[in-house]
């Protein structure tokens, strides 16, 4: 019983990781149309940046967050700008290949600047010493709380600035009808640039968070490949338009795993997410909370 | 007479498989020359070159002909391989040539047999789905080999042994043997992929990646077609995994990383979607691009192993996003645009 | 207020408009009639920005509009209801409204404006937090007019509001469109494949084959034109 309680709050926490991670490829496929596979390098990058000043350079942790949210920023919108931009309107393979290949270069760039054989630690925000309950320890930390927390803050942000503001009405008016927008004088394209920037700069907090992790390490190709498939498989699971989808998402497919990896084997977990991700394509591909049902996978 | 050459089965048609063979017959001479002239260190390059081209291929056949995009063609070596290696283990004939085809082929059913799984699950996908799905599969499946329970069935994270075949006793040595092997394989594998590019089959593939619901108005099926082309691209895969744990002499989890699938869809992409041609072009620029960032690294003087260690990664990722921003169709686009622009400067322009 | 000059807009080999030329008196109704193809919509989205012309010139109150980018035309006073009324169904009613005005920027009047609105449109009014896609194909050409108006254009072009409407409501769209032309000297040009019901409401006309203007002139006597009616506008 104790087991499946800590199994619990772990898929939670984790499952909020997921839950990000999956947002931000929500953001960018609704205002583009495009998975943006280069996500999990894009955050692989910006950890990076964060941890070469936190651990080489002692800068605080928050501001290192900060850096890393920022730089984020400026790599997604640069990224929409220069590379996505010519292919967003073209055939779908064009844009898959041209971000495998953002990705490909972001993992080459940090193996080069910070070499690839080693696993750096990344120093956490909050212990990660699990809270205790009367004698026993839960596998929650106030490092967990914070991720929760972290994210859940972060998407009620979202929520009021997509649904409340001028801003937000703008960029769901240009995701939905670019030509319409554009037509009502919405400057289409800025907006694409600033939902791409947004969504990086939320991955780059899934990626500082992730890092101060217990299992969190930072390295070129590793950890952060499998964020993108969890987020991925989170996301189609809420549906690929869902913002909410992709937090539900995330939180399903982390309590899935978690429970997966205990009960199952804990080694497999890349495994899990592509099986839970097929049995979703199979079923329902159109995700759980997407809206119109006539949306082709 | 005329009836004869010009019908659907006639003389023309059948000249195409006549054409095709022609040119393996030539290529296998050249190869073999080639093999036969070079050292035993261009030799070990040749048989990689070789094997990748036979990926590449089928790669070719399922992104270029039948419009589907996959990230994950890793998976289907890797299960090549692991067949071979299963086969080999609890299967040894004396007849070694015999027993090599034997294997060779059954590394290509066992991806075949695989890929038929994944041709049905994503049947109903596109796009970025089809991408996302493959790519959780490069990833997920090799991790199949550490699952705790199948530890050993799989060999774990080293992997199964593989034995080399030896070559015929005294003839030439073990690199050139190899090369063959390998040359032979990727020959067979190309004729066989252009002979099924230009039969109806390709056109089928052809029909369907270019409008879906025009092909289904035509009576074909699309999910059969789609599900074809990835059962006859995972077998051309599985050969080259089968070649793959020869010449590594294991089959293991560490041989299939992501990067072997972005590699795969770079070559393919390098050469120009849909373009065989380009398949083989891009195979020799993936595999000779570690040695020459090498150099390339060398002469700049740079002596970061850092630096020299990432350039080929690097070169993959700019290869892919410069190739798809400046020239969606690859060298083969290019060789043809420059081709075509020749030509217009010869006749006399028309008002368009 | 708009002069289009010999303006020729290609979609690759086809010229949609091959050199035509049209003048738009301030404070008139000027219908664009003819038959399916006939190029009515790409001279509206030639005007708009949407489409390049290859060649020609068009001036809007003195101003050059070819090469302004779609996203600016609006901020020069041009409002654009397109064909199938470009509501965006996945938001509702009011925001669709909102978005009209959003390019002002100023809250104050976006308010006044949205209050306008509701007093011209009174169904909308009763709808206005309701998901557009709930709404009535009039009630959807309502909307789009709307929020066409909230932008507080000087020139309107619309672009078949009554496709796919019942002749009773289609009546009533083409009887608020000449009732805001008359109170608010609005410009109008209104692309319409039912001619007669264009030329109930307009002021002049001109008739479009095949990219080309075959006819142009004050409505009643383009509607007067028996045998121009029968080759061009079917009735």
């Amino acid at each position: 019983m104790f087991r499946f309680l800590n199994l619990t709050l772990n898929g939670v926490s984790v499952g909020m990781i997921y839950a990000a991670v999956a947002l931000s490829l929500v953001m960018i496929w609704r205002g583009t149309r495009i998975v943006n596979f280069a996500q999990g390098g894009m955050l692989m990058f910006t950890t990076f940046i964060a941890w070469d000043l936190a651990q080489v350079h002692n800068v605080n942790y928050w501001a290192a967050l900060v850096v890393a949210v920022l730089s984020g920023l400026v790599l997604g919108a640069v990224a929409e700008r220069v590379l996505v931009r010519p292919v967003e309107n073209g055939p779908p393979l064009n844009a898959v290949i041209v971000t495998l290949g953002l990705l490909i270069f972001l993992q080459a760039l940090a193996g080069m600047i910070w070499g690839n054989s080693q696993a750096h630690s990344y120093p956490p925000g909050y212990s990660f010493i699990g809270y205790k309950v009367g004698n026993r320890r839960l596998a929650f930390s106030p490092n967990d709380l914070f991720i929760v927390v972290a994210v859940l803050v972060v998407v009620v942000a979202l929520y009021l600035l997509f649904r409340r503001t001028p801003l937000g009405l703008r960029m769901r008016a240009s995701a939905f009808n670019p030509e319409v927008a554009r037509l009502l004088g919405i400057r289409v394209g800025r907006l694409l640039t600033l939902g791409w920037a947004m969504a990086a700069g939320l991955g780059a907090l899934v990626g500082v968070l992730v890092a101060g992790t217990t299992s969190g390490y930072v390295q070129p190709v590793g950890p952060f490949d499998a964020l993108l498939v969890y987020g991925f498989t989170a996301a189609v699971i809420g549906g690929l338009d869902s913002p909410i989808g992709a937090v539900i998402g995330g939180l399903l497919l982390g309590l899935l795993l978690s429970y997966a990896d205990s009960y199952i084997s804990n080694n497999v977990r890349t495994l899990y997410a592509l099986l839970v991700l097929i049995a979703v394509l199979m079923i329902r591909p159109a995700g759980l909370f997407s809206r119109s049902s006539t949306r082709r996978v | 007479m005329a009836d004869e050459i010009f019908s659907r089965d006639g003389m023309l048609s059948r000249s195409t498989l006549l054409r095709h063979t022609l040119a393996a017959l030539v290529g296998l001479g050249l190869l073999y020359a080639l093999i036969n002239g070079m050292g035993d260190y261009r030799n070990s390059q040749l048989a990689p070159i070789a094997f990748t081209v036979c990926a590449a291929a089928g790669l070719t056949l399922l992104v270029g002909q039948s419009g589907q995009i996959s990230l994950g063609h890793g998976a289907f070596m890797a299960v090549g391989a692991y067949t071979f290696a299963l086969i080999q283990e609890h299967w040894r004939t004396s007849h070694g040539n015999l027993e090599l085809i034997g294997l060779l082929a059954a590394a290509a059913v066992g991806a075949a047999v695989f890929g038929a799984f994944v041709g049905v699950a994503a049947a109903r996908l596109r796009g970025p789905y089809l991408a996302g799905a493959t790519l959780a599969l490069a990833l997920g499946l090799p991790s199949l080999a550490t699952y705790e329970h199948l530890t050993k069935q799989l060999g774990g994270n080293a992997g199964l042994l593989v034995v080399s075949p030896n070559p015929p006793t005294g003839s030439i040595d073990i690199y050139r043997w190899q090369s063959v092997i390998c040359c032979v394989s990727a020959v067979v594998v190309l004729w066989f992929v252009a002979n099924v590019s230009r039969s109806r089959v390709g056109r089928s593939f052809r029909a369907v990646r270019d409008d879906e619901i025009a092909a289904s108005l035509c009576g074909l099926s699309v999910a059969r077609v789609q599900v074809l082309a990835f059962v006859i691209s995972a077998a051309c895969a599985g050969v080259a995994g089968g070649l793959l744990a020869i010449i590594d002499l294991t089959a293991g989890p560490q041989a299939f990383p992501l990067s072997l699938s972005f590699g795969l869809l770079a070559a393919v992409v390098f050469g120009g979607l849909g373009s065989l041609a380009g398949a083989v072009y891009g195979s020799i620029l993936v595999v000779l691009l570690p040695v020459w960032s090498q150099d390339l690294t060398d002469a700049l003087s740079v002596h970061s192993v850092k630096v020299s260690n990432n350039m080929p990664l690097m070169v993959y990722g700019v290869v892919l996003a410069v190739a798809m921003l400046a020239a969606p169709n690859g060298v083969q686009g290019v060789v043809r645009r420059l081709g075509s622009g020749i030509k217009r400067l010869a006749i006399p322009s028309e008002e368009t | 207020m708009l002069q289009v000059e010999d303006v020729v807009t290609t979609y690759g080999a086809v010229r949609a408009l091959d050199g035509v030329s049209l003048t738009v008196e301030s404070g008139t109704i000027t219908a664009v009639l003819g038959a399916n193809g006939a190029g009515k919509t790409t001279l509206l989205r030639t005007v708009n920005g949407l489409v390049r012309p290859r060649a020609g010139r068009i001036s809007y109150e003195g101003r050059e509009l070819v090469g302004i980018a779609v996203d600016d035309v609006v901020r020069l006073g041009i409002a654009h209801v397109p064909e199938g009324r470009g509501v965006i169904t996945e938001l509702t009613v009011e925001e669709n409204l909102r978005l009209g005005g959003l390019w002002r920027g100023q809250r104050k009047e976006l308010q006044e404006s949205l209050v306008d609105m509701y007093a011209m449109f009174p169904p909308l009014a009763a709808r206005r937090a309701q998901p557009s896609d709930t709404l009535s194909g009039g009630e959807r050409q309502m909307l789009a007019v709307a929020r066409a108006l909230m932008s507080r254009p000087r020139l309107l072009l619309l672009d078949e509001p009554s496709l796919g409407l019942a002749p009773r409501i289609a009546a009533q769209i083409m009887a608020t469109i000449r009732g805001l032309c008359d109170e608010q000297s609005l410009t109008v040009v209104l692309v319409e494949q039912n001619a007669r019901s264009a030329l109930s409401v307009a002021d002049a006309a001109i008739v479009l084959n095949l990219g080309r203007v075959v006819a142009s002139g004050p409505a009643n006597t383009v509607a007067a034109d028996e045998k121009l009616r029968h080759a061009y506008l079917g009735f």
